[in-house]
């Protein structure tokens, strides 16, 4: 039951680990690798997760951490049957097809920022306001005011070089 | 490009990618069902195994003290070891093992307290705190596990060197007090170069292995973390 409950909120909220994937990943198995360690920490942290915050910035702090701290392993992989491995790897194909040049140019500069602004512009680029940015990131607002004109500035020389 | 065309851009992009890589919630649950292990399990994995090696270690010594060593006394009819050295190097070798179960004992108890600590309780810093603390006791450990394996692998290369050549002098009628200078410089020469060639190519070997597992790991927290710590004004 409280699985199921899990599986479903999972689920319905995957947007948010493919979003974090997506920004810290550049190949599809990194990606795959990090989904499936972020739906593992989630479900180690599940029991002890209280309704205390909303789920989606429970969601978004667990994911965060876990792929600032993520350690990759070694190439030897474990048999995943069961999983459609493939959903890593064609979106990645058609990415190199169909995307525009403003994208192209927003996955450059992100490749440049290091782990900590990453979460951080993730959040900015998702609408987050600075106090809920501070919540999930677990510092003070004032931190990420500084650090996010910190960031706004980089990007827009990375853009201006371009 | 503006910022507000990157936020739209970034809309668009993810939007689509969340599209094409939905997956299903069996498919969640199957890598649940399939997940490796995490850097903390994966130490505490390596602790385990380290107790076991050494268990082994242990068992082994005391095979080739107690059975295999007597044998090859009699066997051989050349009996290396007088009862003081003996002594000396059971006595080193059971503190070796000692001092290596201890360490490894105080850093699972350290281990043990910091990895109770669940990722959602805790924000970023207290994490990577977490995490850089269980690396550093393990990189501590590890490293004076490796000085006390050296220690110990001196000593009885030393021991044995020096048995050696006692027996060989005794066996071809010199004493020690006759060798030359240049004698004494062969000698000791060759113990410093052999001992010296052993304890490098462990250490370079310990060293690699670590390196290779968790270094840059670590270096990476570290520096992830000081850059939070860069910005708390």
């Amino acid at each position: 039951m409280e699985k199921e409950a899990f599986l479903h909120i999972v689920t319905s909220n995957q947007g948010i680990i493919h979003k974090v994937c997506g920004m810290y990943c550049d190949t599809p198995e990194d990606r795959q690798d990090l989904f499936q360690e972020i739906v593992a920490q989630l479900w180690k942290s599940y029991a002890t997760f209280r309704n205390e915050s909303k789920v989606t910035t429970w969601m978004y702090r667990v994911s965060l951490n876990t792929a600032i701290t993520h350690f990759k392993r070694d190439k030897r992989r474990p048999d995943r049957d069961g999983f459609d491995q493939s959903k890593f790897q064609i979106a990645d194909q058609q990415y190199d097809e169909t995307f525009d040049e403003q994208v192209k140019l927003l996955h450059n500069a992100i490749a440049r920022l290091t782990s900590i602004e990453k979460s951080i512009t993730l959040l900015y680029l998702e609408d987050k306001k600075y106090e809920e940015i501070a919540e999930i990131v677990g510092i003070t607002q004032n931190y990420v005011r500084v650090k996010m004109n910190r960031i706004k500035a980089k990007l827009k020389k990375m853009m201006g070089e371009v | 490009m503006e910022l507000d065309e990157l936020k739209s851009a970034w809309s668009k992009f993810t939007s689509d990618e969340v599209q094409k890589r939905s997956v299903s919630e069996q498919e969640v649950n199957t890598l649940l069902t399939n997940r490796t292990r995490d850097i903390t399990e994966k130490i505490g994995r390596n602790i385990r195994v380290g107790v076991g090696i050494i268990l082994a270690w242990v068992v082994l010594g005391l095979i080739i003290n107690l059975i295999l060593s007597p044998v090859l006394d009699k066997v051989l009819d050349t009996p290396y070891m007088t009862d003081e050295i003996l002594f000396w190097t059971s006595f080193i070798e059971i503190a070796n093992y000692l001092l290596i179960f201890a360490t490894i004992l105080i850093f699972w108890i350290r281990y043990s307290r910091i990895e109770k600590l669940t990722i959602d309780n805790a924000n970023l810093k207290d994490t990577l705190t977490r995490l850089i603390g269980i690396v550093t006791s393990y990189k501590r450990m590890f490293y004076v596990v490796m000085v006390i394996v050296l220690f110990y692998i001196a000593v009885s290369f030393s021991s044995g060197f020096f048995l050696e050549t006692n027996y060989r002098m005794e066996e071809t009628g010199l004493n020690l007090s006759e060798l030359t200078l240049k004698g004494w410089t062969i000698m000791i020469s060759a113990f410093t170069i052999t001992l010296g060639l052993v304890v490098v190519t462990y250490y370079l070997l310990f060293n690699f292995f670590f390196k290779r597992l968790y270094g840059r790991y670590l270096k990476k927290m570290t520096e992830t973390l000081k850059e939070l710590d860069e910005v708390n004004i």
